[in-house]
């Protein structure tokens, strides 16, 4: 289960440049970061898994907050959290694998947005393991190509989403 | 022109307050520069940083300090930051000028020394394009300033200038860098000029530990039975070196400091220690590991300190009290983390400090005292580099010096020998260890502080590093002492070579020139000194010369091993007090 640390900075390439130079300069040992628009087109907002057994996450975030760049870093810990992964996937299709590929959508409540000669494209949202049950299944028609978004997160309910106040007591 | 008498009026009129102003942008960075209170730039100009240069001309209030080298200049800005606590600041032309600055903005990064690097840049339309003398500045300089800024339209300008100063002194000092592009730099514009206060950085700090957590720590130094204060150069960036030593005197406390916190507290007082780690004394080092409560102030837990972590003090608890977030937990687990300021932290703590009951203790560290002094044994053929350092220090210790050290034995028999009292007057590059620092940083402090004599304490490998430094020290008449501790050799490394690597010497043995000779062809005095009783006589006839720079050659016992030492990676009993021999506690 990781920690997950929600981080805002200025929507650039060179803001990017630095949380990831932080990370790789300090050897921090995160997740695979996923970054998503937010409601302001001047934000990005970067969703770092930390693993707690590796890094302490509040070390990962004091060093985050040193960033200039860095707007606000928010601590959504173990908060329940609604988690969206999506994928595009192209299926090798003949005409006769059709309905049996559409069956399998549905039962996934993925959709089919691409028909072409030979190949149909999937796209599928959910869970990761929701999505990666998926593939797998499509596997058996041979998968040509995969992309996918890696995960976005909110937090559950209203409010509890507020920045968190710079760490007062990292020991306590 | 008109420019320029606009800029002269204004000078005179302080205070300076909030204008608009038509002018190139590079003069609206000199006057940025003047509302920080600028007085000296260390530089040496190119052709991306010649509208600088030109501004220059018309800011004489602001002295430039041409240097021959652009490491020298970020060095020389390191020491003036260093003995005066403000910003130092260095200007440097695109390319290769900015890229000598890297080695001196790490070492800054590593011991928290505000400066502001100003690097030319080629014009933006080239930008990209491998340009002549083009580097990715903001690239290179990431990891290693605390933010560096492009400067892509003029209105920037002195917002970046000015960020760069607040930011350099917030919170954890450090160094900024303002990268400007030539055709930035010689646009005109409509510049609004405001006083340096109307900028502040966007966040806000962490907030100042409670009462509760104050009082967690109040109750842990009550409980304890063998305290240590351990003092890093935090508390010297804080000022908080009264406190320190009105926390030591209160709960009877004794008190180490890191090579970065020498000075913070008076060696000369009973409670002191001196210095920890790899070369420190063996009580401080017994005193750390044997103490139930670590009291850290401004102190990171390095790895020089610290030896092999996971042995390293292993039944103390830890207050860990540091301005930087991020340190906390970095190194050694607090019990109980104290984020601020060290000297509003410590005037919060004291009032609600009990005395801790440390009569054993301190019969337990007067007994490793007593049986582990700092020794060596000076015969009558050869100097000991110790018996040189300490002379240098007797000599010259009423007069209260500035004292830069390089990195190597030389600057661990200075730290061991020397009794520091006073904060700012040990300059050192103590993270880094970047050898070449000392001879800079002299004339940096010199001219931050030219009411105090200076001394530089160098090794004859670090001061053919940056050498050059010491032309600029003659044309600018700088009373500089310069001592090289002479062993022909690059002596640590020697010295690791002979007790860890079998004595194969590989590349350590230097074929000097005469440093004498050398100085004196610069036009500085120089002193050569080659055996015992030569010592003091040299020391009396450099501290006459005060119309010039003067270096003090002095050739020590070559195979001089600094002791006592804490091998790498190892723990406090594996300290050794001589080869083969170690301390017992």
């Amino acid at each position: 289960m990781p920690h997950w640390l929600a981080v805002t900075i200025e929507n650039s390439v060179e803001s990017l440049n630095r949380v990831f130079h932080l990370l790789r300069r300090r050897h921090l040992p995160v997740g695979a970061i996923s970054m998503c628009r937010t409601e302001d087109p001047q934000d990005l907002r970067l969703l770092i898994p930390v693993d707690p057994a590796q890094v302490d996450p509040q070390r990962v975030r004091a060093n985050l907050e040193k960033l200039l760049c860095v707007k606000a870093v928010e601590d959504w810990g173990e908060r329940p959290l609604v988690v969206r992964d999506m994928a595009l996937v192209k299926v090798r299709a003949p005409a006769e694998a059709w309905v049996e590929i559409a069956q399998l959508a549905e039962f996934y409540r993925a959709r089919i947005v691409d028909v072409g000669p030979e190949t149909l494209i999937v796209e599928v949202t959910g869970s990761a393991e929701k999505v990666d049950s998926c593939i797998a299944r499509l596997q058996r028609f041979g998968v040509v190509e995969v992309t996918r978004s890696g995960p976005m997160a909110m937090v559950r309910g209203h409010g509890e989403a507020a920045p968190v106040e710079p760490m007062a007591e990292a020991a306590a | 022109m008109e420019t320029a008498t606009m800029t002269q009026t204004q000078v005179t009129a302080r205070p300076l307050r909030r204008e608009r102003r038509r002018m190139k942008t590079a003069w609206a960075v000199m006057e940025a520069l003047v509302r920080e209170g600028v007085e000296v730039i260390f530089g040496v100009p190119g052709g991306a940083s010649l509208p600088l240069y030109d501004a220059l001309c018309d800011y004489p209030q602001i002295r430039h300090v041409l240097v021959r080298h652009e490491q020298c200049a970020i060095h020389m800005a390191e020491g003036y930051a260093r003995a005066t606590g403000k910003p130092g600041v260095c200007f440097t032309t695109s390319g290769p000028g900015a890229t000598n600055l890297v080695t001196g903005l790490t070492d800054a990064m590593m011991d928290s020394t505000p400066v502001v690097a100003i690097t030319g840049q080629v014009p933006t339309f080239f930008m990209g394009g491998d340009a002549f003398q083009e580097a990715d500045v903001i690239g290179l300089t990431m990891s290693v300033t605390k933010h560096n800024w492009l400067v892509r339209k003029p209105a920037q300008a002195p917002e970046a200038v000015h960020m760069a100063f607040r930011l350099a002194t917030d919170g954890r000092p450090g160094p900024t860098l303002v990268d400007l592009p030539r055709d930035v730099l010689l646009t005109e514009a409509d510049f609004v000029l405001e006083d340096p206060e109307a900028f502040s950085l966007p966040r806000p700090r962490p907030p100042f530990p409670d009462e509760r957590t104050l009082r967690q720590a109040a109750d842990l130094i009550a409980q304890s039975q063998r305290p240590i204060l351990y003092v890093g150069g935090g508390v010297i960036h804080s000022g908080a070196a009264p406190e320190i030593r009105a926390l030591a005197e209160k709960a009877r406390i004794p008190v180490t400091t890191t090579l970065m916190g020498l000075g913070a507290f008076p060696e000369d007082h009973p409670y002191a220690l001196k210095m920890l780690g790899m070369h420190g004394t063996v009580y401080a080092n017994f005193a750390i590991n044997f103490s139930d409560l670590i009291i850290a102030v401004g102190a990171r837990f390095d790895d020089r300190v610290t030896g092999k972590l996971s042995a390293f003090a292993p039944h103390a608890k830890v207050i860990h009290i540091d301005i930087d977030p991020a340190e906390i937990n970095k190194n050694r687990r607090a019990d109980v983390a104290l984020i601020g300021d060290a000297k509003q932290i410590l005037r919060a703590l004291l009032p609600l400090v009990r005395p801790p009951d440390t009569e054993a203790w301190w019969r337990q560290i007067e007994d490793w005292k007593a049986r582990y002094p700092l020794r060596y044994r000076q015969g009558d053929d050869v100097i000991k580099p110790q018996f040189a350092i300490q002379m240098i220090y007797e000599l010259t210790k009423d007069d209260r010096p500035i004292v830069t050290l390089d990195v190597g034995q030389h600057q661990m028999w200075a730290a061991q020998f020397f009794t520091w009292t006073e904060p700012r007057t040990c300059i050192t590059s103590g993270g880094l260890g970047t050898m070449g620092f000392s001879l800079p940083a002299a004339v940096g402090a010199q001219f931050g502080r030219p009411d105090r004599l200076v001394i530089n304490i160098n090794g004859d490998g670090s001061f053919q590093m940056t050498f050059q430094a010491l032309i600029t020290a003659v044309e600018w008449r700088l009373p500089i002492k310069v001592f090289v501790i002479n062993n022909q050799y690059l002596g640590m490394v020697r010295q690791w070579q002979e007790l860890f690597y079998n004595r194969r010497y590989s590349a350590v043995y230097l074929a000097n020139p005469d440093f004498a000779r050398m100085a004196e062809a610069v036009g500085a005095a120089g002193i050569r000194v080659e055996r015992p009783d030569q010592v003091e006589p040299a020391i009396r006839q450099a501290l006459t010369i005060t119309d010039r720079p003067v270096v003090v050659d002095i050739l020590v016992d070559p195979e001089e091993n600094c002791f006592p030492m804490i091998p790498s990676g190892m723990t406090v009993f594996d300290m050794m007090i001589a080869p083969g021999v170690k301390a017992v506690p």
